[in-house]
């Protein structure tokens, strides 16, 4: 059985003039042991997947569809069988680690406090496991009655990585965790990340907009555009490099947005998730569509094994007539 | 930590010079010769020439300035404030007589507004928009829109004329503290209610109290560990101000409910051009100010840690 299986979710959000479609019709599972990413630019809805798999969302959200955690559905559960999960069974790394830590506690207490809340640790005991894991993000326990703002954005990324950790859970949900961090310190946290999990057995989440990140440690990536998940497959099958290849065009247009190959722009603008265009959300900008794209949405198509496309000609045989 | 009390308490100096050079200077700022005036005070409206030279020579007001000053500052150091232009009682043991007076119906009213505000703002942050809200903010607005002299008198109305149930002005129990300090906490309470609201909606809506939920914490927990500290900060500045205001005498409240406390006593001096005693009410309302403003900014560090270590101590 899959540790995660979203089934056909809906995220919306409801304000007095529009609603806002964050997510529409995800399907994606995480199985265990596994390493997923979530790619996709900024403003497509991906910081928002990984807010509603912990219910981290505001109250004017509308959540339809299924997270299956083991079974069991998320959306259904009490506050306190959600409590129960989120640090314990769901670990999460929130964006921009500056923000994410709160700024009158000690460090170290902002990671031991989660020994006590899910492992029913004492304060001591509790201080004593914070410290070994300290010294396994890298980061000096003699540091840990210091506070947020003494810290680098990279220790602090540090910090939110024990805290995600803490409780050994199954998964780690990173959102991401590599945001506003040189070339360097991006890999080293990278290199950290996946070595903590892979050590613990952990699956991990991870989203980003850094797809050199995403080829480099995921078994498998999802690309996601204005709220719909439109490419899921194994990364080798993701990352191909050469154009008209049988990933999606936007897929394929990310790839070749990337400096190494090629640095080209994609056209155009990110759709507003509150006004999404018709027919295939990505026609607008899509140098390969064709009359009906603007019309047919597309379904999710496997057009490899386990590789799954939402575009109408993608994988066609008639793709080039 | 310590390099920051050392900076607070040398700037509470610093103020404190300021104040004593206005005071001392405002003696000469009013209009007419301070002997004349002195000597009016004492010896009524048909002066001779010579009592005013002999108030001017006894009083040393024919040194020069900054002699005077001096020596005035070296009687103030010793908490000699001198007497009363017109009473001839001593000013300090005056203001020692009214200050407490003062002082108890500051910290009623302030504890009072703390105890109601900080609550209901919190109550209310969390059931933001829904009825208990605007119950609330509904009642605050009543809070602040109510002059204090207005109920002031309304509840001297019901409570001491209608119900018989309370004194209506003096001090003595806590009997006599009820109504002045609820005309006092009143519109404070609604004040403080409205900024822990606010404070309290912003701070939920942080990216670490995302991360405190992300953790599996309870409500309890995310509320009062992580919440509560960041949202107290604008709350602890706005009533240590009040309280700088409170401690200096709240002339109206104090004149309704016949409080002798020292704002009545600055506004009498007043009246009466009683300088002397006029000096040391703004002497002591300044030293107040200093204190309370020194002793928010230190709360303020132990709360936070990003002024305690920041300024490169």
């Amino acid at each position: 059985m899959a540790l995660i299986e979203i089934k056909n979710l809906n995220v919306h959000f409801y304000s007095r003039n529009d609603i806002v479609k964050a997510n529409n019709g995800v399907d994606l599972s995480i199985g265990e042991n596994e390493i997923v990413g979530l790619i996709g630019e900024t403003g497509c809805g991906k910081t928002i997947l990984g807010r509603a798999i912990m219910r981290l969302l505001s109250p004017n959200v509308s959540l339809e569809g299924s997270i299956l955690y083991l079974g069991r559905n998320i959306l259904d559960l009490t506050q306190q069988e959600i409590q129960a999960i989120r640090g314990r069974e769901i670990g999460m790394i929130l964006q921009n680690p500056a923000a994410s830590l709160n700024p009158v506690l000690p460090v170290g207490e902002q990671v031991a406090e989660v020994f006590r809340c899910h492992l029913g640790n004492s304060v001591a005991e509790a201080e004593q496991k914070a410290k070994g894991l300290f010294e396994q993000v890298g980061i000096d326990p003699a540091r840990m009655k210091e506070y947020p703002h003494q810290f680098s954005g990279g220790m602090k990324q540090r910090v939110m990585i024990a805290i995600g950790l803490a409780a050994t859970p199954k998964l780690l949900i990173a959102d991401e965790p590599t945001k506003g961090l040189d070339k360097e310190r991006k890999w080293q946290i990278i290199t950290l990340m996946s070595d903590l999990i892979r050590k613990r057995s952990v699956s991990m989440l991870l989203i980003t907009h850094d797809l050199e990140i995403a080829e480099a440690i995921c078994d498998r990536i999802a690309v996601m555009y204005a709220g719909e998940i439109i490419e899921i497959g194994r990364t080798a099958d993701i990352m191909q490099r050469t154009l008209h290849s049988t990933t999606h065009p936007y897929a394929n247009a990310l790839i070749h947005a990337l400096p190494k190959y090629g640095m080209m722009p994609i056209p155009g603008e990110i759709p507003s998730l509150s006004s999404l265009p018709s027919g295939c959300r990505f026609h607008p900008r899509c140098a390969e569509r064709r009359e009906d794209c603007s019309q047919v949405h597309p379904e999710m198509r496997e057009i490899q094994d386990n590789h799954l496309v939402r575009c109408l000609y993608r994988g066609v045989s008639n793709e080039h007539p | 930590m310590y390099a920051y009390i050392v900076k607070r308490l040398a700037l509470v100096f610093l103020v404190m010079s300021g104040v004593t050079v206005i005071t001392f200077g405002a003696m000469y700022l009013a209009p007419g010769d301070p002997a004349e005036i002195i000597a009016t005070a004492r010896y009524g409206q048909d002066l001779t020439p010579g009592q005013i030279e002999w108030v001017r020579s006894t009083e040393h007001l024919d040194d020069p300035v900054y002699i005077q000053y001096l020596t005035w500052l070296n009687h103030i150091i010793r908490l000699d404030l001198g007497r009363s232009l017109i009473t001839f009682d001593d000013v300090a043991e005056e203001i020692a007589v009214r200050f407490p007076t003062t002082l108890t119906l500051a910290l009623a009213s302030l504890i009072l507004s703390l105890c109601i505000g900080i609550p209901v703002g919190i109550i209310s942050a969390l059931h933001k928009n829904a009825f208990l809200d605007y119950t609330t903010t509904s009642i605050a607005l009543l809070g602040v829109s109510m002059p204090n002299f207005w109920l002031g008198l309304i509840l001297i109305w019901f409570f001491s004329l209608y119900l018989r149930v309370l004194p209506s002005f003096g001090s003595g129990g806590i009997s006599h503290l009820i109504l002045p300090a609820v005309t006092l906490g009143a519109s404070m309470a609604a004040i403080t209610m409205r900024l822990m609201r606010s404070s309290m909606l912003d701070v939920m809506g942080q990216e670490y109290i995302a991360t405190a939920r992300a953790k599996g914490l309870d409500k309890r927990t995310v509320l009062f560990r992580h919440a509560l500290k960041n949202a107290l900060l604008p709350v602890i500045t706005f009533s240590g101000l009040q309280l700088g205001f409170l401690l200096g005498g709240t002339v109206i409240v104090e004149t309704i409910f016949a409080w002798p406390g020292i704002g009545k006593l600055l506004v009498d001096s007043i009246y009466a051009r009683d300088y002397s005693m006029i000096q040391g009410c703004v002497l002591l309302i300044g030293l107040l100010f200093a204190i309370t403003n020194l002793a928010i900014d230190l709360l303020y560090a132990s709360i936070d840690p990003r002024i305690r270590y920041d300024r490169h101590d």
